[in-house]
C-alpha cells in the first residue's frame, strides 16, 4: 500500500538513501519487506540479556509497609497499602486504623469529586456512566491492590511507570487537556488484566469462598483493571522491577485531569505514601517515566520534583514492621485476592522472582526439550508444574466453514518468531536508554478466540501479556462477519446503579456511522482501526471542526459531552469497551465482598461461537482499543489475529503487521493480511467530515541497525 | 499427550453436576452451572437427556487458563482433542432412567485444580452440548 509521505518524511527518506548508499549496507526506504528475506538489521536472532531473577523477600515487604505506614502518619492520612510482586501475586495487604473502608471510583456528581479531601476537583463522568460515581463500601484495599498491579505491570528493566503515567497516557487527548491532540496511546489499558480474564491467573488463597481458579502463578488478574490513580508505584531491586506498592489514604480511585500541573500535598497524599514506601526499591533514575518521551510529551512518573524533597519522614528511620503491626494498623484478606490465616507477621508473603517457574514466566529455552521458537529470546508462560499454558498449536475451527484453511501450528510458530525477530531489532520508544530494543508479548488466536500461542521477549512489561490477547480478539472479532450478530444479542443490564446499555446500540451507532455494511466482516478492523471508532471524538482528538462544530463522538465511544452526564465519556466509561465487561467488574466486586459468586472465566455477554472446541466469549479476557493488532487472513478468508503489546503503538502496530507479512511470505499458503481493498483505511465515515479510519501506522526509523524509514510501505 | 487419572480413590464423593435437577444439553451448546469438587477428589455430572436416543458420549476437558484441550475416552484416558468433530473419541456413561451420569475422573489431573468441562452426546440428529466449570474447592 503507498502512503504519500510528508515532507518531514522525504527528507528523512533522503537522509536514508544517502546514508545506504554511502555504506551499501543493502537498507532502503521499502527493501526491507520487499522480498522474502528481511533486509539487514531488520530482524534480530541474536541473544539478548535476561532479567536478573531477583525477588521481594518477607522483610522486603514488611519494609515498604512500615516506610509508607510513617510517612502516612505524618500526612495525617491513614491509607490502606498493597504490595504486589512483578507477576500480580498480592504479598501483604494492611490498612491503618482510621483508613477510609469505602472505595468512590470516581465523583457522584457531575464533573466533580464530592467526597474526601478532593472535594471540588473536577471530573468527567457522572454517576450511572461505567464506573463512574460508584461508592464500594470496605473495597478501599481494592483499589490499593489495582494502583500495585499497575504499578508492577506497566513497568520494566527499561522504563518506571506509575499510575500517574497511566493516568497521562488514557486520556482523551495526549497530553490531557492539550486539545487537538489524539488520546492517550494506551487509550483503553484501564480496561485489561480483568477479573473475568481466561489468561490472567485467580488466586489459591480465596479467603475459602470455593472458587480456586487457574494455575498457582501469574499473571494475576486485578480486580478493576489497571489504576490510573495516582499512589501506584513500582518496586525495583538492582535495576530489576520486583512488585509494586499501591496506596488509598483519600478513599478515591479516580485519576489527574491535570497532568501538566504539579498537585498540592493534600491531593496527592496517595502518591507520596506510596513513595515513602519504595525508598531502597526505586527504579534506577534513568529509566523514570519523566525521562522517557512519546509523541514528544514527556511522561510523568510522579509530581515530586525528585523523590524525596516532599516526603515529611525519613523512610530509613521508620519502625519496623513489628512496631506498626497490631498498634498501627493490620494485614486484612481481601478475597480472591489475600489470605491472613494467622494475622500475624508471618501473613506476609515473599515475592515470586520473574523468570523462575513459580513467577509463570520462563525462557522458552528452558522447556523440556527445548522450546517451539527459532528465536532464543522467547519467554513463554508455563503453569504451576512449569508446563506451558498457551504452547503453538493448530487451530480448531473451521473459517468460514472450512477446516482446512485453519491456522496451522507452523504458521502460528512462524508468525511468533518473525514478530519477535522484529520486536528485537527495532529501537523501543519507552524504554532507557535510548536505541533499547523493543520488548513486547505476541498473541495470536483463531475465528473463535482460542489462543494458538503466546511468546514475549525477556523483558517487556507484564501488562502486555493479557492486552496482546485482547488486541488479538479484537481485530478479529470485529472483522468477522458475524460481529453484529453476536453483539445485538446481548442484553442490557443494570447492576449496583451502572446501566449498561443493549449492545445492538453500538452496532446502530456503527452503521449510521460507516454504513450498513458495518460489523458484518466485509471490513478488515485493526486494533487501530477499531480505536479510532472508539475514540470521543472523530477523528482522534479533535473536539470540533474549524466551523466550531463538535466532532462526534466514535461510533464504540460514549459522547463527551453528552446533556445526559450519565452518559458521558470518562476512563472509566469508555463506551463498547465497558459495556461488554461492565457486569464482570461489578460481579467480581460483590465477590469480593461476600455478597455473591465470582465472575466466570471468560469475559463479556457474548455466547461462544463454538462452545465444543472453545467454550467460552470470544473476547474472553476483553476488549482493547489502542493499536497493535491486525486480522489474519488466508487468500482473503478470516482466519484469525495477531496482536502484540508492551512498547509504543506505532511499535506494536510494526511487530504485528511486518511479523505477519513475513510469515506469510516465508511459508506462502496465502497467509498474509486483508486484501487492501477492505482494510479499515480505506473507510471513509458517512459522519466523519471527510476523515478516513486508519490500519496500521508504523514509526519513522523504526529500527536501531537499519536506515529503513517505513516498512509499513509494502504491507 | 495421554494419561490416565488413579483409579483408586472410590472412596471420595461423587460430585454431580449442579445442586438442583440434572440439566440439559443442546444442539447450540448449553452453559452449564459450576460445579465445585473436592481437593484430589473424584468428579461425575449427572445430564438429563430428555428421552434423547443418544448414540455416544463424549467429555472434554479444558485446564483453566491454558489453551490444551483434551478428549477423555471409554477408558478414563485423556487424550488430546484438535477440534475436529469426527475426531472425538467416545467416553463413557451409565444410564439412569432419562439421565446420563458421565464419569470425568476420579482425581484431578496433576497440577489442575480448575477446568472446563464440556459434555457432549451424539444423536441420530446430530451432537448437543453442554460446558461447566469446575474447580476444587478452597478447604
Amino acid at each position: 500500500m503507498i502512503f504519500s509521505l510528508p515532507r518531514y518524511a522525504r527528507i528523512g527518506f533522503a537522509a536514508a538513501l544517502a546514508t545506504a548508499l554511502l555504506t551499501s549496507c543493502g537498507g532502503s526506504e521499502t527493501g526491507s519487506d520487499d522480498g522474502a528475506t528481511a533486509a539487514p538489521g531488520t530482524k534480530f536472532t541474536g541473544l539478548v540479556p535476561f532479567p536478573q531473577l531477583e525477588s521481594l523477600t518477607r522483610a522486603d515487604v514488611q519494609r515498604v509497609i512500615a516506610q509508607a505506614v510513617n510517612e502516612a502518619n505524618a500526612q495525617g492520612a491513614p491509607a490502606a497499602i498493597a504490595v504486589v510482586d512483578r507477576v500480580g501475586n498480592v504479598l501483604a495487604v494492611f490498612q491503618m486504623n482510621g483508613a477510609p473502608a469505602a472505595l468512590a471510583v470516581i465523583g457522584e456528581t457531575a464533573r466533580t469529586i464530592s467526597q474526601g479531601p478532593l472535594s471540588g476537583t473536577e471530573l468527567v463522568g457522572a454517576a450511572g456512566s461505567g464506573l463512574d460515581g460508584l461508592s464500594i463500601g470496605g473495597a478501599a484495599a481494592v483499589g490499593a491492590i489495582a494502583k500495585a498491579v499497575t504499578g508492577a505491570y506497566l513497568s520494566s528493566g527499561g522504563n518506571a511507570f506509575s499510575t500517574r503515567t497511566a493516568g497521562q497516557i488514557v486520556q482523551e487527548n495526549f497530553n490531557p487537556e492539550e486539545t487537538f491532540q489524539p488520546g492517550g496511546p494506551l487509550f483503553g489499558v484501564q480496561f485489561s488484566q480483568l477479573p473475568c480474564s481466561d489468561l490472567s491467573t485467580r488466586f489459591q488463597s480465596d479467603n475459602g469462598a470455593g472458587t480456586v481458579v487457574g494455575s498457582t502463578v501469574g499473571p494475576r488478574r486485578s480486580p478493576l483493571g489497571l489504576a490510573a490513580d495516582p499512589g501506584g508505584l513500582p518496586l525495583y531491586k538492582n535495576g530489576v522491577v520486583v512488585g509494586g506498592v499501591g496506596v488509598i489514604a483519600d478513599g478515591v480511585y479516580g485519576f489527574d485531569l491535570r497532568i501538566t500541573n504539579i498537585d498540592s500535598d493534600t491531593d496527592m497524599q496517595d502518591e507520596l505514601i506510596a513513595l515513602a514506601g519504595t525508598a531502597g526499591f526505586e527504579p534506577p533514575s534513568q529509566i523514570l517515566a519523566s525521562r522517557i518521551t512519546v509523541e514528544g510529551n514527556t511522561l510523568r512518573y510522579t509530581d515530586t520534583v525528585d523523590d524525596t524533597d516532599r516526603l515529611r519522614t525519613n523512610p530509613a528511620a521508620a519502625p519496623g514492621f513489628a512496631a506498626i503491626l497490631g498498634a498501627q494498623g493490620s494485614l486484612v484478606a481481601i478475597t480472591g485476592y489475600y489470605n491472613t490465616p494467622t494475622g500475624a507477621a508471618a501473613d506476609v508473603l515473599p515475592g515470586t522472582a520473574y523468570g523462575a517457574p513459580a513467577s509463570g514466566y520462563v525462557p522458552a529455552t528452558s522447556l523440556p526439550g527445548g522450546g517451539p521458537f527459532q528465536n532464543p529470546n522467547a519467554f513463554v508462560l508455563v503453569n504451576g508444574a512449569g508446563a506451558p499454558r498457551f504452547s503453538p498449536k493448530a487451530a480448531g475451527d473451521a473459517p468460514g466453514g472450512d477446516r482446512a484453511i485453519a491456522l496451522k501450528r507452523r504458521e502460528v510458530v512462524q508468525m511468533i518468531d518473525e514478530a519477535l525477530g522484529v520486536a528485537l531489532a527495532g529501537r523501543a520508544q519507552i524504554r532507557q536508554p535510548l536505541n533499547s530494543r523493543i520488548q513486547v508479548t505476541i498473541s495470536v488466536v483463531d475465528t473463535n478466540g482460542e489462543v494458538l500461542g503466546v511468546a514475549r521477549t525477556p523483558d517487556g512489561p507484564i501488562f502486555g501479556t493479557d492486552v496482546s490477547l485482547q488486541k488479538a480478539r479484537t481485530a478479529m472479532f470485529f472483522s468477522s462477519a458475524s460481529a453484529a450478530r453476536e453483539l445485538n444479542a446481548v442484553p442490557g443490564v443494570n447492576k449496583l446503579g451502572v446501566a449498561i446499555p443493549p449492545l445492538s446500540s453500538y452496532v446502530r451507532a456503527a452503521r449510521q456511522f460507516i454504513g450498513p455494511n458495518a460489523l458484518d466482516g466485509s471490513i478488515a478492523f485493526s486494533d487501530r482501526g477499531n480505536g479510532n471508532l472508539s475514540r470521543p471524538f472523530f477523528p482522534d482528538g479533535v473536539q470540533q471542526t474549524r466551523g466550531g462544530t463538535p466532532s462526534p463522538n466514535g461510533p464504540f465511544s460514549r459522547p463527551f459531552n453528552s446533556p445526559d452526564p450519565t452518559q458521558n465519556w470518562s476512563p472509566f466509561s469508555t463506551g463498547l469497551q465497558f459495556d461488554l465487561i461492565g457486569e464482570n467488574i461489578l460481579d467480581h466486586v460483590l465477590f469480593i465482598l461476600g455478597a455473591g459468586p465470582d465472575t466466570k472465566v471468560g469475559c463479556s455477554g457474548l455466547r461462544p461461537r463454538n462452545g465444543l472446541a472453545f467454550p467460552r466469549p470470544v473476547l474472553a479476557n476483553g476488549a482493547q482499543i489502542f493499536a497493535g493488532s491486525v486480522p489474519i487472513y488466508r487468500n482473503g478468508v478470516l482466519i484469525g489475529g495477531l496482536g502484540v503489546s508492551g512498547d509504543g503503538i506505532d511499535q506494536d502496530d510494526m511487530i504485528s503487521s511486518l511479523g505477519l507479512r513475513r510469515a506469510g511470505l516465508a511459508l506462502g499458503g496465502g497467509l498474509g493480511h486483508a486484501p487492501e481493498n477492505i482494510r479499515s483505511d480505506t473507510v471513509v465515515p458517512a459522519q466523519g467530515n471527510g476523515s478516513r479510519l486508519r490500519y496500521v501506522s508504523c514509526p519513522f526509523r523504526p529500527f536501531i541497525n537499519s536506515a529503513i524509514q517505513n516498512p509499513c510501505r509494502v504491507l | 499427550m495421554r494419561f490416565h487419572s488413579p483409579a483408586l480413590l472410590a472412596f471420595l464423593a461423587l460430585v454431580p453436576a449442579g445442586t438442583g435437577a440434572a440439566e440439559r444439553l443442546s444442539d447450540a451448546g448449553a452453559a452449564l452451572a459450576p460445579v465445585a469438587f473436592a481437593p484430589g477428589g473424584a468428579l461425575e455430572a449427572r445430564i438429563d437427556a430428555g428421552g434423547d436416543e443418544v448414540l455416544a458420549v463424549h467429555a472434554l476437558m479444558r485446564p483453566a487458563s491454558t489453551n490444551q484441550l483434551w478428549m477423555r475416552d471409554r477408558d478414563g484416558f485423556w487424550t488430546e482433542w484438535d477440534g475436529d468433530e469426527a475426531a472425538l473419541l467416545p467416553s463413557a456413561a451409565r444410564r439412569e432412567g432419562d439421565d446420563l451420569v458421565y464419569k470425568i475422573f476420579t482425581a484431578p489431573p496433576a497440577g489442575v485444580n480448575a477446568m472446563t468441562i464440556t459434555l457432549a452426546y451424539r444423536t441420530p440428529g446430530g451432537l448437543k452440548y453442554g460446558w461447566f466449570d469446575a474447580a476444587e474447592r478452597a478447604e
